[in-house]
């Protein structure tokens, strides 16, 4: 597994969605939608959250900033229509609450590093660290870091007209711009979760569950959740399959596994890897033989 | 000046949901009570029906005896002489509800039917 550890600094502009929620119920508004409980946070907050359907099952992730009373919500583009949708109608027609489409406007741009004091240095914030539960602003940039295993991913939001820059500044620290298929390969190794991947599960199968909040009330899936809280059993899981060969995305059969349904895979520098989720595995390392033929590792996830 | 607050920082609103002409039905139990909540002030109160988000179903229905609000963004209807608003946002989602009343020690009171929703809560305040 220790082929795919990357030490050194690589960004990528992320393809996600981005909703500014204003007004005095913005917060409320967004609260009654999302399985998190969010009328708590303040100013320069930062809370991962998810938007369930009835049945429990993860319609879209996102991160939750508070900045000068504004939600900046940043989610996935391919649920962005019906998510605004939602909350758009969702908002009680005497509560203070607009839904803009922050698309155009801001970028988010993510940068794995293994020292994130140094990368930020070059913004000039001289931070030792961000918690992770709190935005650091700085002029036009809001800046957050999330520790992973062997890295740090820091994820920087900037108004577009001024997305060279920060990209320029990245390149002159010394930072490579990722491809979309070297981005997809590096989250894939550090378990950071696209929409294809979460969609349709339950969070206790992606390993979200502590974003689903059992104390907040009522919201779309709570009554599942609460359930497989109190008499359930997560009988799936996330897992990182490592292979001998690039594994195609979909369901298939593995043999002392089961049915295993394969959302992202990806290959650089003859390295495959691929996120799955199959059957709750005992060990934390299976050796299996694919559908295909191919030998394959496969490796429960704690995912972000 | 942060992310937010740069000059000429404007983004485009979302859009409004649907509007639709709405229509709504009564039972008379649900009149009779109706009635007796609005205690005379039809001239100056109406009663408004309205929807958020919320709830295990994705939203909750909400109906309160309000001031009267003016026809501004709502469409208003005449039920035995008692004036019923609901707003132009929730019309889509709640056009073509049935309005009951129960008059039971638990569980009672006003409930709602509504047939465009595709599931609703065992409380019944909460619909999708």
């Amino acid at each position: 597994m220790a082929g795919y550890s990357h030490p050194k600094y690589e960004h990528v502009v992320r393809g996600v969605s981005i909703t500014v929620i204003k007004g005095a119920d913005c917060l409320r508004v967004l609260d009654r939608t999302v399985s998190t409980k969010l009328t708590e946070m303040v100013n320069l907050d930062r809370k991962k959250t998810m938007f369930c359907d009835a049945n429990g099952r993860v319609e879209d992730f996102a991160t939750i900033h508070i900045v000068d009373d504004q939600v900046l919500m940043v989610s996935s583009q391919e649920e962005s229509t019906q998510i605004r949708k939602k909350l758009v109608s969702g908002v009680s027609w005497d509560e203070d609450c607009e839904v803009l489409d922050g698309d155009q406007a801001i970028s988010q741009v993510s940068l794995l590093c293994p020292e994130p004091r140094e990368a930020l240095s070059e913004f000039g914030v001289i931070v030792d660290r961000i918690a992770e539960d709190k935005v650091l602003e700085s002029g036009d940039l809001l800046f957050s870091i999330t520790e992973l295993s062997d890295c740090s991913l820091v994820e920087i939001l900037v108004p577009s007209t001024r997305l060279e820059n920060v990209l320029s500044s990245l390149e002159r620290f010394g930072s490579q711009m990722a491809s979309k298929n070297r981005w997809d390969f590096l989250r894939i190794s550090k378990g950071i979760l696209s929409i294809e991947d979460a969609r349709g599960n339950l969070p206790d199968e992606l390993g979200l569950g502590e974003l689903a909040s059992l104390d907040k009330g009522c919201y779309p899936g709570q009554e599942i959740h609460a359930r497989l809280e109190s008499r359930g059993k997560t009988v799936k899981q996330m897992v990182r399959i490592s292979s001998d060969s690039k594994v195609v995305t979909g369901k298939q059969r593995v043999d002392s596994v089961g049915r295993i349904n394969v959302t992202s895979s990806q290959s650089d520098g003859g390295v495959n890897l691929s996120l799955a989720i199959c059957p709750t595995l005992d060990e934390k390392l299976l050796e299996v033989t694919l559908a295909s033929g191919g030998k394959a590792v496969l490796e429960p996830l704690n995912a972000l | 000046m942060g992310i937010l607050g740069g000059e000429g920082f404007s983004l485009p609103v979302v859009t409004e949901t649907p509007v639709v002409e709405v229509d709504l039905q009564f039972s008379d139990s649900a009149k009779e009570a109706l009635k007796s909540s609005m205690n005379g002030d039809e001239e100056t109160h109406v009663l408004v029906i309205s929807a958020q988000s919320g709830g295990c179903s994705g939203y909750l229905y909400d109906m309160r005896i309000i001031e009267d609000p003016g026809n501004e963004g709502f469409q208003r209807l005449d039920v035995d002489g008692i004036p019923v608003v609901v707003h132009n946002k929730d019309s889509s989602l709640l056009s073509g509800i049935v309005v009951d009343y129960k008059d039971t020690l638990m569980g009672g009171g006003f409930q709602i039917n509504n047939p465009n929703a595709d599931r609703s809560c065992g409380c019944g305040q909460s619909f999708g």
